[in-house]
């Protein structure tokens, strides 16, 4: 009886041994998860910098110009009509978000175009776009450049944001 | 008459003792099994932490080089594309680095990234009632894409993968990407 009583004890001990290191291993798949998405945002927010930096007059004209439209959306009697209304907006141009187009580097690749450059092996990544923002702080003469990535992992359900800011100093008003 | 008879049932046989030895045995070594199979789960699990951090810390230092340091490396390989397993610059990488008493399979691959921007815009001119100014007087053109391949490539694709090694099991392999792109030039 005393036997079978330190047995069962062991036993029990043994299977919450088990289980506790067992919990730890999906702990660290989560971890590794993590890191993948953190560093391929980062280099997604690197490419987009490259945009950025390769075509400066592009970004800051679309940028300019999807304001102006704003503007006039809103009604303000400020700005003219403009003489020639392009099909799709510059800024959409730029960011490579708008119907027709499904192949961005920046914002989703197709399958087949993904495995054929291997862009995101040996990764899982079911989708990622990206969005770029100007803020202005017109009192201080400085303007601030966001590049926000939103990821998705396979399988997963949530949604991660990766936000880089950079700010210089802004020679004209937006 | 009654005495001799209780005397003989009385007492633990040798049969009982040997039973009882062999189910404390069974119980023990099935308990020690456990334990040790628990302490070589808790070891992966610290290896497999351990590769993690390696691996944050392998990116990180490529993220910090220069683009034209990687580029370099693969201009000197003499291809878009190349594994390292010996270390690059300050970056250690081997079959077997050593970190305190565990040892990492640590390998990294360089590759020149093709990248298309395929959706341009430019000014079009001439355009006579153009004022920098003011954005009612733009008009917008496509113009071509670009694509930036091997020796035009602006982007390095860096996978790193860290492997425990030289353990009792064959442990899992942790790997990770990003991208260095040409920011300098």
């Amino acid at each position: 009886m005393v036997v079978l009583s330190i047995a069962s004890i062991l036993l029990l001990l043994g299977v919450a041994y088990l289980k506790s290191f067992s919990q730890s291993t999906v702990t660290g798949k989560l971890q590794l998860d993590q890191i993948q998405a953190d560093f391929f945002a980062k280099g997604i927010q690197n490419i987009a910098l490259y945009k950025i930096k390769r075509y400066p007059d592009f970004f800051l004209r679309a940028y300019r110009y999807m304001i102006y439209q704003k503007r006039l959306a809103a009604g303000d009697t400020a700005v003219d009509s403009p003489i020639e209304t392009p099909t799709i907006p510059p800024f959409e141009k730029f960011t490579g978000i708008y119907a027709g187009h499904p192949r961005d580097i920046l914002n989703h690749l197709p399958d087949s175009d993904d495995k054929q450059t291997g862009f995101t092996e040996p990764l899982k990544i079911a989708t990622w776009s990206t969005q770029f923002m100007l803020l202005s702080a017109n009192d201080f003469n400085r303007g601030f450049i966001e590049i926000v990535v939103n990821l998705q992992l396979e399988g997963k359900t949530t949604v991660g944001t990766y936000r880089m800011s950079l700010d210089a100093s802004q020679t004209a008003r937006l | 008459m009654i005495k001799p008879l209780l005397r003989r049932h009385s007492g633990i046989s040798l049969v009982e003792i040997m039973l009882a030895f062999l189910i404390l045995c069974t119980a023990a070594f099935s308990a020690a099994g456990v334990i040790s199979f628990g302490h070589r789960g808790t070891n992966v699990d610290f290896r497999q932490g351990e590769a993690m951090q390696i691996l944050v810390d392998r990116l990180n230092k490529f993220s910090a080089m220069p683009f034209a340091n990687l580029n370099s490396f693969l201009t000197s390989a003499g291809t878009n594309e190349q594994k390292f397993t010996d270390s690059l610059e300050d970056i250690v990488l081997g079959d077997s680095v050593k970190i305190d008493k565990h040892s990492y399979r640590i390998h990294a691959t360089l590759k020149r990234q093709e990248i298309t921007f395929d959706s341009l815009m430019e000014l079009k001119f001439p355009n006579p009632a153009y004022h920098p100014a003011s954005p009612s007087t733009w008009l917008f053109n496509d113009r071509a894409g670009e694509t930036f391949s091997d020796a035009t490539a602006a982007v390095i694709k860096v996978t790193v993968s860290v492997k425990p090694v030289g353990g009792l099991t064959d442990e899992r392999e942790v790997s990770a990407i990003t991208f260095i792109a040409d920011l300098e030039s």
